[in-house]
Protein backbone atom coordinates (compact mmCIF):
# COMPACT_ATOMS: atom_id res chain seq x y z
CA UNK A 1 0.00 0.00 0.00
CA UNK A 2 0.90 3.65 -0.30
CA UNK A 3 0.15 5.62 2.87
CA UNK A 4 -0.38 9.36 2.56
CA UNK A 5 1.07 10.93 5.68
CA UNK A 6 0.75 14.70 5.51
CA UNK A 7 3.04 15.94 2.75
CA UNK A 8 4.65 12.51 2.25
CA UNK A 9 3.67 9.28 0.55
CA UNK A 10 5.08 6.11 2.06
CA UNK A 11 5.16 2.77 0.31
CA UNK A 12 4.43 0.31 3.13
CA UNK A 13 5.22 -3.33 2.50
CA UNK A 14 4.00 -5.56 5.32
CA UNK A 15 2.93 -9.14 5.90
CA UNK A 16 1.12 -8.20 9.09
CA UNK A 17 -2.66 -7.98 8.61
CA UNK A 18 -3.11 -6.22 11.93
CA UNK A 19 -0.86 -3.40 10.70
CA UNK A 20 -2.81 -3.02 7.46
CA UNK A 21 -6.03 -2.76 9.44
CA UNK A 22 -4.53 -0.40 12.02
CA UNK A 23 -3.13 2.01 9.41
CA UNK A 24 -6.57 2.40 7.89
CA UNK A 25 -8.08 3.09 11.31
CA UNK A 26 -5.42 5.55 12.47
CA UNK A 27 -4.82 7.40 9.20
CA UNK A 28 -8.25 7.08 7.63
CA UNK A 29 -9.28 5.24 4.45
CA UNK A 30 -8.51 8.30 2.29
CA UNK A 31 -4.85 8.01 3.29
CA UNK A 32 -4.53 4.58 1.68
CA UNK A 33 -3.54 5.11 -1.96
CA UNK A 34 -2.96 2.89 -4.94
CA UNK A 35 0.41 1.18 -5.33
CA UNK A 36 0.73 2.95 -8.65
CA UNK A 37 1.05 6.31 -6.94
CA UNK A 38 4.44 7.93 -6.37
CA UNK A 39 6.12 7.25 -3.03
CA UNK A 40 8.74 9.29 -1.20
CA UNK A 41 9.90 6.47 1.06
CA UNK A 42 9.89 2.68 0.86
CA UNK A 43 9.26 1.01 4.18
CA UNK A 44 8.96 -2.62 5.21
CA UNK A 45 7.38 -3.89 8.38
CA UNK A 46 7.79 -7.62 8.36
CA UNK A 47 8.39 -10.69 10.39
CA UNK A 48 11.98 -11.91 10.51
CA UNK A 49 13.02 -15.21 9.01
CA UNK A 50 13.71 -18.10 11.33
CA UNK A 51 12.59 -18.93 14.83
CA UNK A 52 11.59 -15.41 15.82
CA UNK A 53 9.01 -15.42 13.10
CA UNK A 54 7.02 -17.87 15.19
CA UNK A 55 8.44 -18.11 18.71
CA UNK A 56 8.01 -14.91 20.69
CA UNK A 57 7.42 -13.31 17.31
CA UNK A 58 9.12 -10.08 16.34
CA UNK A 59 8.79 -7.39 13.68
CA UNK A 60 11.50 -5.60 11.74
CA UNK A 61 11.26 -2.05 10.39
CA UNK A 62 13.31 -1.33 7.28
CA UNK A 63 13.78 1.69 5.06
CA UNK A 64 14.91 1.08 1.48
CA UNK A 65 15.71 -2.49 2.44
CA UNK A 66 17.91 -1.51 5.37
CA UNK A 67 16.89 -2.46 8.89
CA UNK A 68 16.88 0.68 11.02
CA UNK A 69 16.44 -0.69 14.52
CA UNK A 70 16.64 -3.89 16.44
CA UNK A 71 13.54 -6.11 16.11
CA UNK A 72 10.61 -5.45 18.41
CA UNK A 73 7.91 -7.81 19.73
CA UNK A 74 5.16 -8.30 17.20
CA UNK A 75 2.58 -6.76 19.54
CA UNK A 76 4.55 -3.49 19.24
CA UNK A 77 4.30 -3.50 15.43
CA UNK A 78 2.39 -0.23 15.21
CA UNK A 79 4.78 1.42 17.66
CA UNK A 80 7.66 0.18 15.50
CA UNK A 81 6.01 1.75 12.48
CA UNK A 82 5.41 5.09 14.21
CA UNK A 83 8.90 5.27 15.68
CA UNK A 84 10.37 4.33 12.31
CA UNK A 85 8.32 7.04 10.64
CA UNK A 86 9.60 9.54 13.21
CA UNK A 87 13.15 8.55 12.29
CA UNK A 88 12.46 8.99 8.58
CA UNK A 89 10.97 12.44 9.06
CA UNK A 90 13.75 13.59 11.38
CA UNK A 91 16.48 12.47 8.99
CA UNK A 92 15.04 13.05 5.55
CA UNK A 93 12.55 15.91 5.49
CA UNK A 94 14.95 18.81 5.34
CA UNK A 95 12.69 20.98 3.26
CA UNK A 96 11.36 21.71 6.75
CA UNK A 97 12.82 22.96 9.98
CA UNK A 98 11.94 19.99 12.19
CA UNK A 99 11.23 20.60 15.85
CA UNK A 100 10.34 18.18 18.63
CA UNK A 101 7.00 19.81 19.31
CA UNK A 102 3.26 19.29 19.23
CA UNK A 103 1.21 21.59 17.02
CA UNK A 104 -2.48 22.40 17.38
CA UNK A 105 -4.60 25.03 15.66
CA UNK A 106 -7.89 26.85 16.03
CA UNK A 107 -9.38 29.72 14.04
CA UNK A 108 -6.29 29.97 11.85
CA UNK A 109 -3.90 30.38 14.80
CA UNK A 110 -1.52 27.59 15.74
CA UNK A 111 0.25 26.78 18.99
CA UNK A 112 3.72 25.28 18.73
CA UNK A 113 4.49 23.28 21.90
CA UNK A 114 8.13 22.23 22.09
CA UNK A 115 9.10 19.75 24.76
CA UNK A 116 11.15 16.71 25.59
CA UNK A 117 9.50 13.33 26.18
CA UNK A 118 7.57 13.46 29.41
CA UNK A 119 6.76 17.15 29.21
CA UNK A 120 3.09 16.40 28.62
CA UNK A 121 2.87 17.87 25.13
CA UNK A 122 1.28 14.81 23.53
CA UNK A 123 -1.23 14.49 26.37
CA UNK A 124 -2.07 18.16 26.03
CA UNK A 125 -2.40 17.87 22.25
CA UNK A 126 -4.68 14.84 22.63
CA UNK A 127 -6.90 16.72 25.08
CA UNK A 128 -7.05 20.00 23.17
CA UNK A 129 -7.82 18.35 19.85
CA UNK A 130 -10.85 16.75 21.45
CA UNK A 131 -12.05 20.12 22.69
CA UNK A 132 -12.22 22.09 19.45
CA UNK A 133 -8.58 22.39 18.39
CA UNK A 134 -7.19 20.75 15.26
CA UNK A 135 -4.23 18.40 15.50
CA UNK A 136 -1.35 19.03 13.15
CA UNK A 137 1.11 16.88 15.09
CA UNK A 138 1.60 15.48 18.58
CA UNK A 139 5.37 15.17 18.38
CA UNK A 140 7.06 16.58 15.26
CA UNK A 141 6.54 20.12 14.00
CA UNK A 142 7.30 20.72 10.33
CA UNK A 143 8.11 24.38 9.63
CA UNK A 144 8.38 25.09 5.92
CA UNK A 145 11.77 26.60 5.06
CA UNK A 146 10.09 28.31 2.12
CA UNK A 147 7.49 30.32 4.02
CA UNK A 148 7.36 29.31 7.70
CA UNK A 149 3.98 27.57 7.42
CA UNK A 150 3.32 24.56 9.62
CA UNK A 151 2.39 21.36 7.78
CA UNK A 152 0.02 18.82 9.26
CA UNK A 153 0.71 15.16 9.81
CA UNK A 154 -2.38 14.27 11.90
CA UNK A 155 -0.76 11.00 12.85
CA UNK A 156 -1.99 8.86 15.75
CA UNK A 157 -1.10 10.42 19.08
CA UNK A 158 1.40 8.48 21.11
CA UNK A 159 0.25 8.14 24.73
CA UNK A 160 2.43 6.81 27.50
CA UNK A 161 1.90 5.31 30.93
CA UNK A 162 -0.40 7.41 33.15
CA UNK A 163 -1.64 9.53 30.26
CA UNK A 164 -3.48 6.53 28.79
CA UNK A 165 -6.15 6.20 31.50
CA UNK A 166 -6.28 9.99 31.83
CA UNK A 167 -7.20 10.36 28.16
CA UNK A 168 -9.64 7.45 28.29
CA UNK A 169 -11.54 9.36 30.98
CA UNK A 170 -11.19 12.76 29.27
CA UNK A 171 -12.33 11.48 25.87
CA UNK A 172 -14.51 8.41 26.56
CA UNK A 173 -15.28 7.77 22.89
CA UNK A 174 -11.69 8.15 21.65
CA UNK A 175 -10.23 5.41 19.49
CA UNK A 176 -7.29 4.18 21.55
CA UNK A 177 -5.53 1.01 20.45
CA UNK A 178 -4.22 -1.85 22.51
CA UNK A 179 -1.63 -1.00 25.11
CA UNK A 180 1.87 -2.29 24.43
CA UNK A 181 3.68 -2.94 27.68
CA UNK A 182 7.36 -3.14 28.50
CA UNK A 183 8.44 -0.96 25.62
CA UNK A 184 11.47 1.31 25.92
CA UNK A 185 9.01 4.08 26.80
CA UNK A 186 6.99 2.00 29.25
CA UNK A 187 3.36 1.24 28.43
CA UNK A 188 2.29 2.95 25.23
CA UNK A 189 -0.88 3.19 23.17
CA UNK A 190 -1.92 5.04 20.04
CA UNK A 191 -4.92 7.36 19.97
CA UNK A 192 -6.46 8.16 16.61
CA UNK A 193 -6.50 11.86 15.79
CA UNK A 194 -9.96 13.41 15.54
CA UNK A 195 -11.53 12.81 12.13
CA UNK A 196 -11.70 16.55 11.44
CA UNK A 197 -7.94 16.83 11.93
CA UNK A 198 -7.37 13.96 9.52
CA UNK A 199 -9.76 15.46 6.98
CA UNK A 200 -7.94 18.81 7.05
CA UNK A 201 -4.46 17.36 6.75
CA UNK A 202 -3.68 19.38 3.64
CA UNK A 203 -4.29 22.68 5.43
CA UNK A 204 -1.19 24.39 6.71
CA UNK A 205 -1.23 26.83 9.60
CA UNK A 206 0.69 29.80 11.00
CA UNK A 207 2.04 29.84 14.53
CA UNK A 208 0.66 32.55 16.79
CA UNK A 209 1.87 31.15 20.09
CA UNK A 210 4.85 29.13 21.25
CA UNK A 211 4.11 27.44 24.56
CA UNK A 212 6.48 25.21 26.51
CA UNK A 213 4.31 22.79 28.47
CA UNK A 214 5.16 21.03 31.67
CA UNK A 215 2.97 18.62 33.55
CA UNK A 216 3.26 19.34 37.30
CA UNK A 217 1.05 17.03 39.32
CA UNK A 218 -0.99 18.70 42.04
CA UNK A 219 -0.03 22.29 41.24
CA UNK A 220 -2.37 24.98 39.92
CA UNK A 221 -2.30 25.86 36.25
CA UNK A 222 0.09 28.66 35.38
CA UNK A 223 1.07 30.47 32.22
CA UNK A 224 3.93 32.98 32.15
CA UNK A 225 5.39 35.05 29.35
CA UNK A 226 8.89 34.28 28.21
CA UNK A 227 11.18 36.26 25.99
CA UNK A 228 11.38 35.67 22.27
CA UNK A 229 15.16 35.49 22.51
CA UNK A 230 15.10 32.68 25.09
CA UNK A 231 12.37 30.96 23.06
CA UNK A 232 14.55 30.96 19.96
CA UNK A 233 17.43 29.42 21.90
CA UNK A 234 15.15 26.75 23.39
CA UNK A 235 13.61 25.83 20.05
CA UNK A 236 17.09 25.38 18.61
CA UNK A 237 17.70 22.82 21.36
CA UNK A 238 14.49 21.05 20.39
CA UNK A 239 15.28 21.07 16.68
CA UNK A 240 16.50 18.02 14.80
CA UNK A 241 18.02 19.83 11.85
CA UNK A 242 18.60 23.51 12.67
CA UNK A 243 22.33 23.09 12.11
CA UNK A 244 21.78 21.86 8.56
CA UNK A 245 20.01 25.01 7.45
CA UNK A 246 22.59 27.55 8.56
CA UNK A 247 21.68 31.21 8.29
CA UNK A 248 18.46 30.44 6.42
CA UNK A 249 17.31 28.31 9.34
CA UNK A 250 18.11 31.07 11.82
CA UNK A 251 16.21 33.67 9.78
CA UNK A 252 13.23 31.37 9.20
CA UNK A 253 12.95 30.40 12.87
CA UNK A 254 13.36 34.01 13.98
CA UNK A 255 10.58 35.06 11.59
CA UNK A 256 8.25 32.43 13.06
CA UNK A 257 9.01 33.59 16.60
CA UNK A 258 8.62 37.23 15.64
CA UNK A 259 4.97 36.53 14.89
CA UNK A 260 4.30 34.71 18.16
CA UNK A 261 3.65 35.36 21.82
CA UNK A 262 5.75 32.98 23.89
CA UNK A 263 4.95 31.31 27.21
CA UNK A 264 5.94 28.73 29.76
CA UNK A 265 2.91 26.68 30.81
CA UNK A 266 2.46 24.24 33.67
CA UNK A 267 -0.66 22.23 34.36
CA UNK A 268 -2.04 19.30 36.28
CA UNK A 269 -5.67 19.33 35.18
CA UNK A 270 -6.64 19.06 31.51
CA UNK A 271 -9.88 21.02 31.93
CA UNK A 272 -7.95 23.94 33.39
CA UNK A 273 -5.46 23.68 30.55
CA UNK A 274 -8.28 23.84 27.98
CA UNK A 275 -9.65 26.99 29.62
CA UNK A 276 -6.27 28.71 29.48
CA UNK A 277 -5.67 27.82 25.85
CA UNK A 278 -9.19 28.81 24.79
CA UNK A 279 -8.65 32.22 26.39
CA UNK A 280 -5.47 32.99 24.44
CA UNK A 281 -5.66 36.13 22.31
CA UNK A 282 -3.73 36.26 19.03
CA UNK A 283 -0.70 38.55 19.07
CA UNK A 284 -1.46 42.11 18.11
CA UNK B 1 45.64 47.95 25.98
CA UNK B 2 44.35 45.39 23.49
CA UNK B 3 42.06 46.69 20.81
CA UNK B 4 39.31 44.40 19.56
CA UNK B 5 37.40 44.07 16.31
CA UNK B 6 34.92 41.68 14.70
CA UNK B 7 36.64 38.42 13.82
CA UNK B 8 37.55 38.37 10.14
CA UNK B 9 35.53 35.29 9.28
CA UNK B 10 32.54 36.03 11.51
CA UNK B 11 29.38 36.60 9.45
CA UNK B 12 26.72 37.75 11.87
CA UNK B 13 22.94 37.88 11.61
CA UNK B 14 21.05 39.69 14.36
CA UNK B 15 17.59 39.69 15.89
CA UNK B 16 16.56 42.03 18.69
CA UNK B 17 13.62 41.58 21.01
CA UNK B 18 12.82 43.49 24.20
CA UNK B 19 16.36 44.34 25.20
CA UNK B 20 17.85 40.99 24.22
CA UNK B 21 19.60 39.90 21.06
CA UNK B 22 20.21 36.61 19.33
CA UNK B 23 23.17 36.48 16.97
CA UNK B 24 23.91 33.78 14.42
CA UNK B 25 27.48 33.37 13.20
CA UNK B 26 27.47 31.74 9.77
CA UNK B 27 31.21 31.02 10.01
CA UNK B 28 30.79 28.75 13.04
CA UNK B 29 27.11 27.80 12.86
CA UNK B 30 26.75 28.95 16.47
CA UNK B 31 23.82 30.95 17.81
CA UNK B 32 24.35 33.27 20.76
CA UNK B 33 21.89 34.83 23.21
CA UNK B 34 23.02 38.27 24.43
CA UNK B 35 21.62 40.56 27.06
CA UNK B 36 21.28 44.26 26.31
CA UNK B 37 24.78 45.25 27.43
CA UNK B 38 26.53 42.37 25.66
CA UNK B 39 24.63 43.20 22.48
CA UNK B 40 25.72 46.81 22.76
CA UNK B 41 29.37 45.81 23.21
CA UNK B 42 29.38 43.42 20.25
CA UNK B 43 27.59 45.88 18.00
CA UNK B 44 30.15 48.55 18.75
CA UNK B 45 33.09 46.24 18.14
CA UNK B 46 31.53 45.11 14.86
CA UNK B 47 31.35 48.74 13.79
CA UNK B 48 34.65 50.13 15.11
CA UNK B 49 37.70 48.54 16.69
CA UNK B 50 38.14 49.59 20.31
CA UNK B 51 39.58 48.55 23.64
CA UNK B 52 37.53 47.78 26.74
CA UNK B 53 37.86 51.29 28.20
CA UNK B 54 36.81 52.93 24.95
CA UNK B 55 33.73 50.71 24.69
CA UNK B 56 32.81 51.38 28.33
CA UNK B 57 33.18 55.11 27.86
CA UNK B 58 31.14 55.11 24.66
CA UNK B 59 28.32 53.15 26.32
CA UNK B 60 28.44 55.39 29.38
CA UNK B 61 28.20 58.48 27.18
CA UNK B 62 25.38 57.09 25.10
CA UNK B 63 23.22 56.09 28.04
CA UNK B 64 24.13 58.61 30.74
CA UNK B 65 25.99 56.08 32.91
CA UNK B 66 29.07 56.40 35.07
CA UNK B 67 31.96 54.54 33.44
CA UNK B 68 32.67 52.79 36.74
CA UNK B 69 34.41 49.56 37.62
CA UNK B 70 31.19 47.54 37.35
CA UNK B 71 30.59 48.71 33.81
CA UNK B 72 34.22 48.10 32.85
CA UNK B 73 34.09 44.60 34.33
CA UNK B 74 30.87 43.81 32.50
CA UNK B 75 32.32 45.01 29.21
CA UNK B 76 35.52 43.06 29.83
CA UNK B 77 33.51 39.94 30.60
CA UNK B 78 31.60 40.28 27.35
CA UNK B 79 34.81 40.76 25.40
CA UNK B 80 36.27 37.62 26.98
CA UNK B 81 33.20 35.60 25.97
CA UNK B 82 33.14 37.00 22.45
CA UNK B 83 36.78 36.08 21.98
CA UNK B 84 36.08 32.55 23.22
CA UNK B 85 33.17 32.20 20.77
CA UNK B 86 35.19 33.45 17.82
CA UNK B 87 33.13 36.59 17.38
CA UNK B 88 35.95 39.06 17.87
CA UNK B 89 39.72 39.09 17.52
CA UNK B 90 42.54 41.24 18.84
CA UNK B 91 44.11 43.69 16.48
CA UNK B 92 47.76 42.77 16.08
CA UNK B 93 50.11 45.40 17.44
Amino acid sequence: MILRCGPMAIDVDTDLPEVVAALEVYYGPDAILSKRDFADFFVELRRPAGLRRWYRPQVIFALDGEQLFKPLPRDQAMQAFEWGLNWIIEHHCHQYLIVHAAVIEKGGHAILMPGQPGSGKSTLAAAMTNRGWRLLSDEIALISMADGALSALARPISLKNESIPVLRRFVPDAIIGCEARDTVKGTVALMRAPLDSIARIAQTARASWIIFPRYLNGLPVEIRRRSRASTLMSIIEHSFNYSIHGKAGFERLADVIEACDCYDFSYADLNEAVEVFDALKPPS
Amino acid sequence: MTRWRKAGDAELSWRYWDGEAVVYNDASGDTHHLDALAAEVLERLCTHAADVEEVSQAIANAYGLDPDDDLNAAVAGSVERFLKFGLIEPIPT
